[in-house]
């Protein structure tokens, strides 16, 4: 599944990457903080989201879907 | 447009949302600042995940006329470099009289900053860097 990151998670991670699993929101993270255990701290505190929407932990990805990882915003 | 790399343009705003039934006219303008915590910013960076960010913005726009009764909400993001004294974002507000402008100027900033996908890197004097977290998106 293709992983897309913002913000601070750019440089914790990387802007773009893959990885294996297609399954919910949760199984992906969980599969991500095992490939880059750096990013546990951070996963409480990272929004999901799927094109424009924010998805929750229990959404079902397709494997056609980008999953797009959001630290804590900070607009204006 | 509600995200840009270029200069924001105020007079765009107020021409797209001229309208002689109104009396009230609210313009904030969010300016980078040259300190925040006691650090000497000396420039900043603004990136969004852009997808959300328009969307989000569109719906406070929406939010804040539907909420206030009032004619016109635009606002605008710039993205990119910044430096100090640059503007960041602009918020445009038109309605019959002055209260439920004030007032859905003040909801619309409020809500772009804790919402929109838009992150902030500062820059400091001292050489470091930071991302500002204002909010946290995750909810469940």
């Amino acid at each position: 599944m293709k992983i897309e990151t913002y913000g601070m998670l750019q440089g914790l991670l990387a802007p773009e990457f893959e990885i294996e699993g297609n399954g919910s929101v949760q199984s992906v993270l969980d599969a991500i903080v095992e490939k880059y255990p750096a990013f546990a701290e951070q996963v409480e505190r990272t929004a999901c989201a799927v094109g424009d929407d924010l998805v929750q932990r229990d959404h079902a990805l397709q494997a056609q879907d980008i999953l797009v990882l959001i630290p804590p915003v900070a607009g204006g | 447009m509600h995200l840009a790399t270029a200069i924001l343009d105020l007079d765009t705003l107020l021409l797209e949302t001229a309208d002689p039934s109104c009396g009230g006219l609210a313009v904030f303008a969010g300016t980078v600042r040259n300190h925040h915590e006691g650090k000497d910013v000396d420039r900043l960076i603004y990136t969004a995940y852009e997808p959300i960010a328009n969307k989000v913005i569109r719906e406070v726009e929406a939010e804040a006329i539907h909420k206030f009764g009032v004619a016109h909400c635009r606002i605008l993001h710039r993205l990119g470099e910044l430096s100090i004294g640059d503007t960041a974002i602009l918020a445009v507000v038109r309605s019959a009289h002055r209260a439920e402008a004030f007032a859905a100027c003040e909801y619309a900033i409020n809500q772009v900053k804790h919402r929109a996908t838009i992150f902030k890197e500062e820059f400091y004097t001292d050489g470091s860097s930071a991302f500002v977290e204002c909010a946290c998106l995750h909810q469940d």
